[in-house]
C-alpha cells in the first residue's frame, strides 16, 4: 500500500505532530502510515482524507500484491 | 491526569515497594545472590518507567495522545505472541525444576515473562504491514 498523506502534508504545510493531533493519534502513527508500514482503519483513513478535503480512495493507493 | 497514566505510576510504585521489600528480606534471609539480581532488576525497572512516564508526560503536555489505535494494535499483537512463548519458558522450567529452588522458578519464570513481552513489543514495533 502507498498513500499521499507525505504529499498533502507538504502542500497543507503540516508536519506530522501538527496531523497527529488533528486526527488524534500518534506522530508515531502518521510515520508508520507515509511508509506504508500500517494499515489504518476505515475510521482513521476518513478522519486523514477529510483533513486534506480528499477522498480515501485518492489517498491510499492499493496495487494487486496488497488484495492477495 | 489521564486515568492510564495514573494506573501505570501507581501499579510502578506498588512493582518498586514489593521489589524493594522482597530485595530487603532476601537481605535479611543472607541470600545475597537472589538480592542482587532483584536488586539490578529494580534498578533497571526505575530506569525504564522514568523514561516512558517523562516521555508520556511531556506529550500529554503538548495535547498527544497517549494511546491510539495502532498503538493497541501493536501492543495486542505482541502481548498474544508473548503469551504464547512464556508457555514455553514455563514448560522448561517446570522440566528443569529439581536444579532450582521454586523462588528461582518463579523468578527467572517472572523474568522471561517479561524479556519476551519487551522481545516480542519490539519485534511487533518494527513489523511492516501490521493491519
Amino acid at each position: 500500500m502507498k498513500t499521499k498523506i507525505k504529499e498533502y502534508r507538504a502542500k497543507h504545510n503540516m508536519t506530522q505532530l501538527d496531523l497527529a493531533k488533528a486526527v488524534g493519534v500518534r506522530r508515531e502513527t502518521i510515520s508508520f502510515l507515509e511508509k506504508g508500514e500500517y494499515n489504518p482503519s476505515l475510521k482513521l483513513a476518513v478522519k486523514i482524507a477529510h483533513q486534506f478535503h480528499t477522498t480515501v480512495e485518492d489517498l491510499f493507493i492499493f496495487d494487486e500484491s496488497d488484495f492477495q | 491526569m489521564n486515568i492510564k497514566i495514573l494506573l501505570l505510576v501507581v501499579t510502578s510504585l506498588g512493582v518498586v515497594f514489593g521489589m524493594l521489600y522482597q530485595t530487603v528480606s532476601l537481605f535479611r534471609i543472607n541470600d545475597s545472590l537472589s538480592a542482587s539480581l532483584l536488586l539490578i532488576g529494580l534498578a533497571s525497572f526505575i530506569g525504564l518507567i522514568s523514561i516512558i512516564l517523562k516521555r508520556l508526560f511531556s506529550e500529554l503536555k503538548q495535547g498527544i495522545t497517549f494511546e491510539d489505535e495502532c498503538s493497541k494494535k501493536i501492543k495486542l499483537h505482541s502481548a498474544g505472541t508473548a503469551y504464547f512463548y512464556s508457555l514455553f519458558i514455563w514448560i522448561a522450567l517446570l522440566a528443569f525444576q529439581k536444579y532450582f529452588n521454586k523462588d528461582d522458578i518463579l523468578l527467572l519464570g517472572l523474568i522471561g515473562m517479561v524479556s519476551t513481552l519487551l522481545i516480542s513489543w519490539l519485534i511487533t514495533k518494527n513489523k511492516k504491514g501490521l493491519e
